[in-house]
Parts: C-alpha cells; structure tokens; sequence
C-alpha cells in the first residue's frame, strides 16, 4: 500500500488533514491495531492489509470533536456505516478526507472474514481517494443464516436460548458498533425499564431483539459484533436476518447509497399491505 | 519422604469421584475453546488448562445476576432473605492469580466493615483445591504483580502436573482427610519451583499512578478505546454491582447485577449530569483503581496480572498495556523533572 | 400439541380508530373473547417494536396491533411508519423462533366494531391452532 502512504504524507504536508486514522502493527501484541496517527514522522507505520478487520468509523465521533479535519483510511464496509452516520448527522463529512481501499476482504484467526461473503462493495461509497480495484458486487450468499432459517421454529428459539442465555451483558456489540449511540441507550433507561439490568434470558433475548431491530436497515454487516462478543453470540446472524427482511421488502442495503435515508425513516406509501401479513418465504 | 503426595493419572477419575461424592465438586471444562467452569460430572473426561481458565473464578462467588431478597407485592412485609446453600463446595484447578482475586475480595465483602452475608456463606462453604500453572500463559503476569504461579496462600490444597500424574500438598489445616483417601501415595518427588518469566508489564507505586490524574496521556489512551465493559466482567476484582428490583407477575426479587465504571451510565447522576462523560475519565478511572484507589481502601493493588482483560479486549489493547506505557510515562517525567 | 390454556393476546390500539372501533364493538354488543388485553396508544407509529418483544418475553402468546387504515392516519403519516416497522419486527421474531402467527397486524376503523370482534376471534382461534410457545421465553428465572 505504497501509494496509501504516500498520499497520507502528502495530505500531511498540504496541512488538509491533522490527524490520520489508520492501522499500525503492534510488535506488543503481535497483531495490527486502528491508531490514531498525528504526526507525518509516523505514516510510514500505517498498514493496510487482510488483518485490518476494524471498522474505524466507530472513533470518528469522538476524534472529530478534537480535530477540525481527520483522515480515514476506508474498507467498504466501514465506508457504508460512515455513509449511514453522515446521513444521521453524527458526523459531518466536510471534516472528512476519505481514503477509500479496495478491500480484498480480511482475516480473522487467519480464515477469511465470513462477513466477505456476503459484501456487496468492496470500495467506500464515500471516498476522496480511492486505491486499488473495485469488484463487482455479487448476491449476498447468507450460507450460515439459510442454516438457521430451515430450521422449525422451536429448534431456532432453542439455539437462540442457548445463544442468548450466555450474554453477560457488557455492552461490547454497543461499545463497537459505529451505528449504535445513543445519547441514553435504551438498556440504561430506568423508567419505563423496557430493558432489566440483570443478564438473564428473558432480559438478555429483548436486549438482543432490541440490538438488531435498531439496526434495521443502517447495520452495514461490518461483524465487529461477532467479532468482539466475548462470549461469541452470532450476532450476526441476527443483523443478517433483518438486512435480508430489508432488502427483500424494501430492497435497500443499508449505506451503499451516499444520502439515501434509512428505510425505516422513510415514509412509504406505496408499501404493499401484504408485508405485514401472511407467510414471506 | 517429602510432604508431597502423589496421584497416578489412571486413578484421577476415582479421585474426583471419590471427592465429589462430599462435596459439589468444580472443574475447569473446555467448551468451544474456551475454559470455563463446570460442576463435574461423572462422564467427563477431565482436563486441566496449563494456565489460566478464561472464566474468572469471581462468577462462583458472586455470580453476574445474584438475587438478594424475595418479595410478594401483593402482601405486606414479604420481604425474606435470599440464604446460601451449604452443601460443601470444592473449586478444584484454581491457579494462584485466581486466589488472589479471592483474596481481594474478602478484603472488599468481608473485611470492608460490612459482611456481605451472601458471599460470606459461599465462601465459607468452598473448599479452594490449587493448581499450580505449567507455564506462564502469553498475557499472564502475576509475577509483576508480588505473585507467582506457585504461589499457595489462600488455597486449602494445591497440587502440580507432573508426567505420570499429580503431586498434591496440603496448605490449610480445613481439608486433612481429602489428602488420605487411599489413592494418594507417598512419594519423593517434590516441586520444585522454576524461574518465571518477569517484567513484561511493570507498573508504577500507587503514588506515582495516582499522580498522572491530569496528565495528557489519557486523551491519548481513550482514543481507541471502545469503553466496553470486556475487561471489567472477565476481572477477578471488579466487583462494581448494581441493585434492581425484578418482578415478574406478582413475585419479585431484589437483585445485584454487575456493573462497570466503563459505562457512561454507571456514572449518570438523576438531573442528567456525568462526571465521568468521556472515555478518557472512564479508562483513568479504572486504571488508577486498579493500581492506586485500592490500595489506598483496601490495603493492596486489585490486578491479580491474570491477564484476562487482553484477552478478552476486542483491540486487544487493554490495561497491562495500559499501566506499561503508563509507568513508561511516569518515568520519562521523572527522568526530566530531576534533569530540570 | 394443542395449547391447553387460553391463550393470552395483547391487543395495541390506536386511540383515534382501532380503539373506538373496539368501544363500538362493545357498545354494539358483539361478542368476542375476553382474551385479548387492550393498551391504547396514541397512534399506530407509537408502537416500538420493543413494546412486542417485551409482550412475549413476559409472557404473551400473542400480539395485535392494530391502527387506521392507510391514509386515515389522524396525524397523517403515523400508519406508514408503523407498517415498515411492524414488517421487520415481525421478521426477526419469526427468525428467533416466535412464529408469524403469533403477530397480528390489522386496520380496523372507528365505524368497525364488527371487524374488530371477528379479527378476536379469528386470532384468539389461530392462537389456540398453534403449538405451545417456547417454553423457555416466558420468564422462568423467577420460578426456580
């Protein structure tokens, strides 16, 4: 990624940017890491490659409340989620330069990401620089929730309660997840107390419910979630899940159309009734 | 004769058979990678982790959701008490860092001034078999922490892996039959203990730490901190709990459900207002807890160097690391205070 | 496996219609069964989904969910709204194992108290139809 490097530098020197928001490899952990660069003496370290699994978008809000104009180095599916944040005003994109990458997919524990599967773009729909070949995008395969989805009814409640009763609740898939940020989470309101505190089945199922639904038609499959849960829940099975009802009924998937609004905010008269009844196989 | 005795490895089932039939017996248990605790169960095929077990042992004694007092709505003056069981309990493959955890945690629900009653009776009921680690993990600290891998305070009894088997000795004077059941020969062969690995993650005096409250470096640090609450639910001493009450048709409970100052709304005062509002209040905030605020209240720094919190972090970029650069920090400034 | 019991429904109503609709019915006298709860809202786009997770997880077999019909909306828009969300909603608990049939999106107006008692029974009678729900949603923490 020798011209990402390069241009980085250059953005440097012409003072467009302040801060660069990348990758570095960590000879601590052994692993690359996002980093925050702010200085041109750095940028040689910034590497882009199949471990950068990040989404970075998720330090954006915080990072552009410090600095007027900030770098950041784009994989597709992060570039969606940043499409969907400036669509809600979380960020404003005047303070972003995009450096859009094309993503050759990555890796997580050395096997290609499953979320790459299922990738619709591999360049950022927003992107002031873009470096390498866009693909063409293919259908979305969605092998492991076809699994879930042949399954009877009380076979998918009892893999899911098997699933859910695991969560400790820690917040990790809120904490990560670029498209969740709320100024008071749901789960942290008391009265009406919508969400119990305590992690326990029935509490832990509307928090998993309440998590995907918020996402419905915004969530970029980016799979930090998955990623992250310490405990492992497929949460994207359930992202995938209502990204399929989305783009099934009102064929949208979410962030690959710079401006375009979430398709639950839209008013949709032409909506068929039928969407709410019946069997939709 | 040493004071070690010895288990062959063909007789380790009929020794936990044997130990389980008094007590409810806990092992590690490997489950889709990761090991975890489980009562033992006469079908399993046993195994030790050579060094710690992802779960922390703190879910035994005082679980993620634990009910505390039952009440009827429907009747005045309902409310009862939650009680422990008293069933005799062994935790058996705990390592030293997991003692320690135990240890701060008497020191915060035991010897605090107040006796949380709930934890006292699962403590007192827990019988704590040690192991000692075959080796240092690839995050585990301890030794930076005033410990070591063959460290046996607060364990009853502990024992090591050796090729054919296990050496088991006694610490306390609670357990004196467990160590005469038949199985366990006496033996020569004795423990001796290595050389472990040290240094990786130093961390500054307590004072020193809790001097770096203003400093600079906790912008820096809280850039790409997620401020997830990961390292402070797999911590053996975060111990942060919150009270609710839960009700489901007509009969309720009084609940402590974990807690974590990572959160913004741990923090969240009635009229809206958050003293710890960023990132970088919440990350100081447990730092300087961990190595400065505790040992001001509790007589000891709380991190155990288990090493949890690494592997549990989704940037995999967590406190050790943390208090490293931290201690790196308070030195340079030293270093140019005393040049100045 | 029939289910044993009388099934539970929570009915959510708009205020300017499918409630009224539900006093003409009363008024009219038509019968329907008293399984369904009612919780008046002040439109159709203020039913969260959160609100039907929550029916189930404490133990409803069933939710309605009922507002104008499209374009009779007393604030306009509230019915279109609600109809994109109540689509998805209604998917993702199909996918975690709570069936299609257990939700039951209707508009019925202020003049059909008929409609009203019919869509009851009809829903009360497919809830009965169906096998047991999970039995592991309702709460049973508190139970052990």
């Amino acid at each position: 990624m020798k011209e990402l490097i390069v241009k980085a530098k250059e953005l440097f020197e012409l003072k467009i940017i302040e801060v660069l928001l990348g990758w570095k490899y960590d000879e601590i952990i052994s692993d690359v890491r996002p980093y925050l660069f702010k200085d041109i003496s750095e940028i040689d370290e910034l590497i882009y490659d199949r471990r950068s699994v990040h989404n970075l978008t998720n330090y954006l809000p915080n990072i552009t409340k410090r600095y007027k104009k900030v770098g950041i180095v784009l994989k597709g599916c992060d570039g969606r989620s940043l499409t969907t944040q400036i669509v809600e005003h979380r960020i404003n994109l005047n303070q972003i330069v995009a450096l859009a990458v094309g993503c050759e997919g990555v890796d997580i524990d050395e096997k290609q990401a499953p979320k790459c599967d299922d990738c619709p773009t591999n360049i950022s729909p927003i992107a002031d620089y873009v470096f390498g070949e866009k693909k063409t995008a293919t259908e979305p395969g969605y092998d492991q929730l076809k699994k879930i989805e042949a399954m009877t009814d009380p076979e998918r409640w009892d893999f899911f309660a098997v699933e859910f009763d695991k969560c400790t609740r820690c917040y990790a898939c809120r904490q990560i997840c670029p498209l969740c940020y709320c100024e008071l989470c749901i789960a942290d309101q008391h009265e009406p107390k919508w969400i119990e505190a305590s992690a326990k089945l029935s509490s832990n199922t509307m928090w998993h419910l309440t998590r995907a639904y918020h996402l419905a038609g915004r969530c970029s499959d980016c799979g930090e979630c998955d990623r992250i849960c310490p405990e492992d829940i497929p949460l994207r099975l359930l992202n995938n899940a209502v990204e399929k009802s989305v783009l099934e009924m009102f064929n949208v998937r979410a962030g690959t159309i710079p401006d375009e609004l979430p398709p639950l905010v839209v008013l949709a008269k032409e909506d068929p009734d039928e969407i709410l009844g019946g069997r939709h196989e | 004769m040493s004071n070690w005795k010895k288990l062959k490895l063909k007789d380790l089932n009929r020794f936990l058979d044997e130990l389980s039939s008094g007590y409810e017996l806990w092992i590690p248990e490997k489950e889709k990678q990761k090991w975890i605790w489980s009562i033992y169960d006469k079908t399993d095929e046993v195994q030790f982790p050579p060094n710690i077990i992802d779960e922390s042992v703190k879910a035994l004694f005082f679980p993620k959701r634990r009910p505390i007092a039952e009440f009827d709505l429907k009747k005045k003056w309902s409310v009862k008490q939650v009680e422990t069981s008293t069933k005799p309990r062994a935790i058996m493959g705990l390592r030293s860092c997991d003692a320690e955890g135990i240890n701060y945690m008497d020191r915060v629900f035991l010897h605090s001034g107040y006796t949380d009653e709930l934890y006292k009776g699962e403590r007192d009921r827990t019988l704590l078999i040690g192991m000692i680690c075959d080796e240092m993990g690839e995050n585990c600290h301890c030794t930076d922490r005033n410990s070591s891998p063959d460290k046996t305070e607060g364990m009853d009894i502990i024992f090591k892996r050796v090729p054919d088997g296990f050496l088991f000795r006694q610490i306390t004077e609670k357990v004196s039959d467990i160590l005469n059941f038949g199985l366990l020969i006496d033996t020569d062969e004795i423990y001796e203990a290595p050389e472990w690995p040290r240094g990786r993650f130093e961390v500054a005096a307590p004072e020193d730490v809790l001097d770096t409250y203003d400093d600079e470096f906790w912008n820096d640090v809280s850039d790409i901190c997620l401020t997830c609450g990961g390292c402070t639910f797999s911590c053996p001493t975060c111990l942060c709990f919150l009270v609710a009450d839960e009700k489901f048709k007509g009969k309720c409970e009084r609940v402590t459900v974990w807690d974590t100052c990572q959160f913004s709304a741990y923090s969240r005062m009635a009229g809206g207002h958050n003293p710890r509002d960023n990132n970088a209040a919440r990350v100081r905030n447990r730092t300087l807890d961990k190595f400065g605020y505790s040992e001001r209240k509790y007589g000891r720094t709380s991190c155990t160097g288990c090493g949890r919190c690494v592997i549990i972090c989704p940037l995999k970029r967590s406190f050790p690391y943390i208090a490293r650069n931290l201690t790196e920090r308070i030195k340079e400034k030293k270093a140019a205070s005393q040049g100045a | 496996m029939k289910m044993n019991k009388e099934p539970q429904i929570l009915g959510i109503l708009c205020k300017w219609c499918s409630y009224t609709g539900a006093d003409l019915a009363g008024t009219s006298r038509f019968t329907y069964p008293a399984n369904v709860k009612i919780v008046q809202v002040p439109c159709s786009g203020r039913v969260d989904p959160v609100m039907i997770f929550k029916a189930f997880v404490e133990g409803y077999d069933g939710v309605m969910v009922s507002g104008c019909h499209p374009g009779d909306c007393h604030y306009g828009t509230g019915n279109y709204h609600a109809r994109r969300k109540l689509a998805v909603a209604r998917r993702l608990l199909n996918f975690v194992g709570i069936n299609y049939d257990r939700m039951h999106f209707t508009w019925i107006s202020a003049a059909e108290g008929k409609k009203f008692a019919d869509e009851c029974t009809q829903f009360t009678q497919q809830l009965k139809d169906l096998a047991d729900k999970p039995k592991t949603l309702a709460r049973k923490e508190l139970a052990k």
